[in-house]
């Protein structure tokens, strides 16, 4: 509770409350329009006159007083659902204010129509995110479910549904807080790992005409917000270009300032993996930038080389950072043909020094078994060459019956970022 | 895996509130001059080179 001061609204009666609540709406003051309905605003004096206040009257009184002022009558369950909130407010109890916040919340959906209530909205929705995860992620929950991480899930679900419907042009419109909605409701899939279900904001953005240049008309920080989820989204499902762009859209435009550095460091982390399978390299500078020197230094040299047996130890010594990051799976899986395609361009650069431009598959089944891959017979080796090429990662053709792979004179081994970017 | 410690590092991982909605972009913040996609082999002396060298070679032999 605030110490008193100058600026602090008289609203320590139901009465007095409604009549600056009135005030605020006449002149669509978004500021007060949030400051009122935070029980945090009041600092103890007028917090207990107030609540002496509700007591004193019954619900039927409350809501002649709210009735009187005409311009209120939106906002009548609210206002209610708010008078309830203040009343059994207890700070040592989450699970309680999560319960009250939630009731709040749901008036809230029927209440919002103008951009000038946004700021509340994003207020009230911080307020359940927050709830909700010290209720369900205090060290006393042993148990590993999150029931009020799910409900905050829905109620998000059910404001955005409320929102994206509304009629009016984009920038005048409660549509302008779709994408925050939309990021809060990701942060919470993220948290409990079901990622499926960011597919129907998704879809719905893009029903409603959200995406595309109107993206853009959404404020930064929104955007970027959006962009890193979308990004590791698509990572997850396997979708490395995509994934690329949306995370490159991130890092871009997020802010250099140093409160920013701690969001900065985690797209950098997942635009550097997607950059990793692709074929783009940070340097050490930026490594130690963001403070991933140590992780990924050793691992990228591995990749450059080819060399799956070093690439494989070191996926496996730093295991558990990989998995806690999310990224043990792609890293695993997906680093494959970027590997392939160095191997095989080494054993060109090694065995084609003033020669013709030609490479064996007997030498190749050396080079695989130097490099860790101990199995693989003349039929891999063919399918790895002839998938390199059909990738464009190499410009030749094998000769099944010689077994010899014939590169081109000219880039045989063309950039591979660049040719995914074509895609 | 530190059960203990298991808040902390999630709240670690995760993305925060922007402090403001809106910033100027840098125009030079496109920091590709760190980036490189056109690697030289450069690293001809190290070990993994060395043995592939080595083996490659003697198979031409």
């Amino acid at each position: 509770m605030n110490v008193n001061d100058s600026n602090s609204m008289n609203i320590s009666d139901a009465y007095s409350f409604c009549s600056k609540l009135s005030e605020i709406v006449d002149k669509k003051d978004e500021i007060n329009f949030t400051i009122i309905f935070n029980p945090e605003e009041l600092d103890e004096n007028e917090y207990n006159t107030l609540v002496d206040n509700l007591n004193s009257l019954d619900n039927e009184i409350i809501r002649e007083i709210i009735d009187s002022f005409p311009n209120l009558e939106l906002y009548d369950n609210f206002i209610i659902s708010y008078f309830h909130l203040v009343k059994n407010w207890d700070y040592n109890d989450n699970n309680k204010l999560f319960e009250l916040y939630r009731k709040l919340y749901i008036d809230f959906i029927q209440v919002f129509s103008y951009t000038w209530h946004i700021i509340l909205l994003k207020s009230l929705s911080r307020s359940i995110i927050q709830l909700a995860f010290l209720c369900d992620l205090s060290p006393e929950n042993k148990v590993k479910n999150y029931p009020k991480i799910e409900e905050a899930s829905r109620l998000f679900s059910r404001m955005f549904n409320a929102v994206v419907n509304d009629r009016e042009s984009l920038e005048n419109s409660k549509k302008m807080s779709a994408y925050f909605i939309t990021n809060l409701a990701f942060k919470t899939y993220f948290k409990i790992k079901n990622f499926n279900l960011c597919q129907s904001f998704i879809q719905k953005l893009k029903q409603y005409d959200l995406d595309k240049e109107n993206f853009y008309k959404f404020p930064l920080a929104d955007q970027v917000t959006f962009s890193y989820y979308n990004g590791r989204l698509n990572l997850y499902n396997e979708k490395v270009i995509s994934a690329e762009k949306h995370l490159y859209h991130a890092y871009i435009n997020c802010s250099d300032d140093v409160e920013c550095q701690k969001n900065k460091r985690l797209i950098f982390l997942y635009l550097l993996v997607t950059r990793l399978i692709l074929g783009k390299f940070p340097n050490e500078f930026l490594l130690r930038k963001y403070g991933y020197y140590e992780y990924f230094i050793d691992l990228i040299k591995s990749i450059k080389q080819g060399n799956f047996k070093s690439y494989n130890e070191i996926l496996k010594k730093q295991q558990n950072w990989f998995i806690r990051k999310g990224i043990y799976i792609i890293l695993k899986k997906q680093m494959n043909t970027i590997m392939y395609r160095n191997l095989i361009m080494k054993v060109f650069t090694i065995t084609t020094e003033g020669r013709k431009p030609l490479i064996t598959y007997h030498s190749l089944i050396k080079a695989f078994k130097i490099a860790g891959i101990d199995d693989f017979d003349l039929d891999d080796v063919e399918c790895v060459a002839v998938s390199l090429i059909h990738k464009g990662y190499m410009k030749a053709f094998v000769n099944n019956e010689t077994q010899i792979i014939y590169l081109s004179k000219k880039e045989p081994f063309p950039n591979p970022f660049k040719r995914n970017s074509f895609n | 895996m530190d059960r203990n410690n298991s808040t902390q590092i999630d709240e670690d991982d995760d993305f925060e509130d922007f402090p403001a909605n809106d910033w100027e972009v840098q125009k030079d913040q496109d920091d590709s001059q760190y980036w490189e996609d056109n690697w030289d082999d450069s690293d001809i002396d190290d070990e993994f080179s060395k043995q592939l060298r080595a083996e490659l070679q003697n198979n031409q032999n």
